[in-house]
């Protein structure tokens, strides 16, 4: 079987904030025997204008992101929410019918996220990690909803040898990130994330995993905040333990 | 301009309040997903009612028409309201003329949207509201905090006190004592009545029938008792045919209240007959636009006519769960609220509706017409950004423009993520408040900043030299 | 006018795709014995059933009800309700005509072989009424619902305004789910007003709490007959 290429696209977050989840996704891709492009080029999806009402702004950011990735055969991004931006939002910023438009669907229908990709692309449901802790599961919004993504994860963090899975109680309800409105509502996002992180408590796990860094943030930030010692962590940081 | 920022502290804070939308809305939702769980074909049912809608709303002047011309005969009369005060002096001038002096209402969203009580009570008339819940908002002179449970805010002891002071009934905190004080003395209402107002939850055209659900039988006494029956819609309310009822009563019923069906559906169609024992002798429609016409003609948010007002987009939204109705200032609140409030009334009259919400999308997946919830608010979000400066920090907008110059050019993107490793890193790990200036101060009231790594990805990447 | 106006503007707006209406209904639940499943869903909701489909337990039925709920004076709907379900009755009146009227009996010996009184529809004493018996023209197997008309001489107010509400159904006249009560119903065809009733009155408007019976009964029960 020939190699598979995929190219890489980290999210900016990933990126400036947490690099260690970038890096263990490109090393887990790789350890599966995919081959890892990661252009220098990239940054941001737009997600965050988009999501603010600057469409102008996203579209400047969304248009150079479809330079980058014009020729690539498959892009695996590590979160939920960016690989929605791009699969469902990224063409409703471009007039329909236009060059651009087709471009980004076609981008769109070329991007998975990593979970995703690992299960229903690579046909792999186990990564070979070993991880002996208690381990509950946040499921993005985004990636829930919008991209329908919800066993894979689970398939993948089960078959980590040693490790002792637990489900939170209301799974599906958001952590309250929701990009600029953390700060926007502050406080309205921090008391629903609150409710999650008493979800989580409860649970009785030692770590909370997600593959969306922006909830995992939000999380942290509120479990630090309070001194809880419950750990986040990238799906991606869990599967190559 | 209606705010909803300053709202959340008091709201928040508010342990009754906490307490009784915690309760009442997990409940809800739990007898909702039960309900609907019960339901092999949901999504089937779901489609049906959406494309009946959207076929409707595409037709609607032809349908109204319709509707028009069965009322009338019927023996009904319809009038057409453009907006508030038409509406308002079209209900007040029926009243006059009949010399009434009292007047019962059962619930009816759109009476609050255009402010009827009050216009009535300045025209002299005794409005009393005979759905329970709306009953006890109206004897505090507040507003409903939900579309389907108006007192959701309420506790039985607030309930009680309010009793005790304005209906004189001897102290208890016992639910079903208070309900039957509430049921004695709006009975003398009902009876003693001269016009009875009504919402409308669907209006048949090829019949010219009304349906209005409820569970307390007050709409019917409402619709019955008094010699005049005047009932009120906004003009997406239409649908075309009586067979769609059952799945409209299916999806509402279940998504409202989380039971299989209500105890009372009412079938109106017109005044009483010759023949009849009792019923309303005459019976207007109020047809009212108010907006609508407006949100009709702009085709991407035509979709939020299809809206029943069942209010479980507000039951399951995360944010509505923890400030609850009030705190959104308008008379439509939750998610639904937030994509309605800015058309009707415009974006720079609300323009933090729009952002009041994670984008978590729990709406759009819950709605029983399959409104597009979360990507209206985008679009909402992009006007109200373009028409209004109102409600948006200051210097947003330049700092959207500065960067998105900076994420469309590689070497900008690199110099911006250089500031931020190496300057941000150093305040942030010292734990120094020099970083407490917007937006990141409101970060920081809840949550601690995460620590930033010496390195970026791509420095990371590239220092090893590309792949491993 | 705002008629115009709003006509206008809705035909100036634009169109977006066509859409038709769904040609046929998605499937609704069927059941092999409908009065059965009408049984559960209505005692499931509070409401109390009695199965009167062997003609010597209808007065059997009827009486007990009428006892049960200590009523002095009740009210039946006309007339028509006794022929169409065989109840045996004598009038006090000259002519049992209820044009404009109700039919009040009182209640003396538990039988329901009743002195029938003729009243106006407004000389009714509400107060001393405990108990209203009507007939429905229809009762719906999956939500236990049945279906009055006003236009077999049923009153609008009385099944809301009586504390306790009896209705007779026609084991005949039961149909499968909504979708085959809706297909087939042409209201305001015959009558003003027509209302499906599942169980007594309630509401859930303080923390919410079920309550049963606030502005209507706080019973019902429907008698299924042959």
């Amino acid at each position: 079987m020939s190699q598979m290429n995929v190219s890489f696209f980290a999210t900016c977050l990933v990126d400036q904030v947490y690099p260690q989840a970038g890096l263990a996704a490109m090393d887990l891709l790789e350890r599966l025997g995919v081959a890892v492009e990661f252009d220098l080029r990239q940054t941001c999806c737009g997600q965050p204008a988009f999501n603010s009402g600057y469409r102008q702004e996203a579209c400047r950011v969304a248009r150079s992101l479809l330079e980058i990735f014009c020729e690539s055969e498959r892009i695996v991004v590590p979160s939920g929410s960016c690989a929605t931006m791009i699969k469902c939002y990224l063409p409703s910023l471009f007039s329909e019918g236009s060059p651009e438009w087709e471009s980004a669907r076609e981008i769109g229908a070329r991007t998975f996220e990593l979970s995703d990709f690992l299960v229903n692309i690579l046909g792999i449901t186990e990564t070979g990690a070993t991880f002996a802790e208690k381990v509950t599961f946040h499921d993005s919004c985004h990636q829930l909803r919008e991209l329908g993504i919800s066993q894979q994860p689970r398939t993948l963090i089960k078959h980590v040898k040693g490790i002792q899975f637990v489900e939170l109680e209301d799974a599906n309800r958001c952590c309250g990130f929701g990009g600029t409105f953390a700060v926007k509502f502050d406080e309205v996002s921090a008391a629903i994330g609150n409710d999650k992180v008493g979800r989580i408590r409860e649970s009785g796990a030692d770590y909370v995993v997600a593959n969306d860094v922006s909830c995992l943030m939000h999380l942290d930030g509120l479990l630090k905040r309070q001194g809880i010692g419950v750990k986040t962590m990238h799906l991606a940081e869990l599967l190559i333990k | 301009m209606i705010e909803i920022k300053p709202n959340i502290p008091g709201a928040l804070a508010n342990q009754q309040l906490q307490r009784n939308l915690k309760h009442t809305l997990t409940g809800s939702l739990e007898s909702r997903n039960a309900a609907v769980a019960a339901v092999p074909n949901w999504q089937d049912l779901r489609n049906h009612a959406r494309q009946v809608k959207l076929h409707t709303l595409e037709r609607l002047d032809l349908y109204l028409e319709r509707l028009e011309t069965k009322i009338e005969a019927n023996g009904g009369k319809v009038v057409w309201a453009e907006d508030t005060a038409a509406a308002v002096a079209a209900i007040v001038e029926i009243a006059r003329s009949r010399s009434a002096r009292k007047v019962v209402k059962s619930k009816s969203m759109l009476t609050e949207e255009i402010h009827l009580n009050p216009a009535l009570e300045d025209a002299g008339l005794d409005v009393v509201e005979t759905d329970l819940g709306e009953y006890i908002v109206q004897l505090c002179g507040e507003v409903p905090s939900h579309l389907v449970t108006p007192a959701l805010h309420k506790s039985k002891e607030e309930v009680a006190e309010l009793f005790i002071e304005k209906l004189g009934m001897t102290p208890t905190d016992d639910i079903g004592e208070l309900t039957q004080a509430a049921r004695r003395v709006l009975r003398q209402h009902f009876l003693s009545a001269d016009v009875g107002i009504s919402g409308v939850n669907f209006a048949v055209a090829e019949t010219g029938t009304l349906v209005v659900v409820e569970n307390e039988g007050n709409a019917r006494l409402s619709t019955s008792v008094p010699r005049t029956h005047i009932a009120i819609m906004g003009i997406e309310k239409v649908i075309p045919r009586v067979s769609d009822l059952a799945v409209f009563l299916k999806l509402l019923i279940r998504s409202a209240t989380g039971q299989k069906v209500t105890s009372y559906i009412n079938l109106i169609s017109g005044p009483r007959r010759a023949g009849e024992v009792d019923g309303p002798e005459e019976f207007y429609l109020i047809l009212v636009d108010n907006g609508r016409t407006k949100v009709h003609s702009d085709l991407h948010f035509r979709q939020s006519l299809a809206c029943i007002r069942c209010g479980i987009c507000l039951n399951v939204c995360p944010v509505f769960q923890k400030i609850g109705g009030h705190a959104y200032g308008s008379v439509y609140q939750g998610p639904i609220g937030s994509v309605l409030t800015p058309q009707f009334l415009s974006e720079s009259v609300a323009p933090q509706h729009p952002f009041a919400s994670s984008l978590c999308g729990a709406c759009k997946e819950i709605c029983p017409v399959k409104i597009e919830i979360p990507d209206l608010l985008l679009e909402l979000r992009q006007r109200v950004q373009e028409k209004t400066t109102k409600g948006r920090p200051f210097g947003e907008k330049a700092a959207m423009i500065v960067w998105a110059w900076m994420m469309t050019s590689p070497f900008r993107y690199k110099l911006a993520s250089w500031l931020v490793t190496r300057i941000a890193r150093r305040f942030i790990s010292k734990g120094k408040p020099l970083l407490n200036f917007p937006p990141l101060s409101a970060w920081q009231k809840k949550r601690d900043l995460p620590p930033i790594p010496a390195r970026s990805l791509k420095e990371l990447y590239r220092a090893r030299g590309g792949r491993k | 006018m705002s008629r115009e106006t709003i006509l206008a503007r809705l035909r100036s707006s634009g169109r977006s795709e066509s859409i038709d209406l769904p040609e046929t209904l998605p499937d609704f639940p069927a059941y092999d014995d409908p009065v059965e499943q009408f049984r559960v869903e209505i005692e499931r909701v509070g409401g109390v059933f009695l199965d009167a489909r062997r003609a010597d337990s209808l007065v059997e039925c009827l009486s007990g009800v009428l006892a049960q709920r200590g009523a002095e004076q009740f009210v039946w709907e006309g007339s028509a309700v006794f022929e169409r379900h065989q109840i045996p009755v004598r009038y006090l009146a000259e002519q049992a005509s209820t044009e404009h009227g109700f039919l009040t009996s009182m209640h003396a010996d538990s039988s329901v072989s009743l002195p029938i009184e003729v009243l106006p529809a407004g000389d009714l004493d509400l107060p001393a009424v405990q108990v209203s018996v009507s007939s429905a023209v229809c009762a719906i197997a999956e939500t236990g619902s049945i279906v009055e008309s006003t236009a077999v001489a049923g009153s609008r107010v009385l099944p809301i305004l009586v504390p306790h509400h009896v209705v007779l159904v026609s084991s005949s006249d039961f149909v499968q789910n909504s979708a085959e009560f809706f297909g087939q119903l042409e209201p305001g065809k015959r009558e003003s007003a027509q209302i499906l009733m599942t169980g007594p009155s309630r509401t859930a408007d303080i923390e919410k709490t079920l309550i049963i019976g606030v502005h209507g009964p706080q019973s019902l029960t429907v008698i299924v007959t042959g």
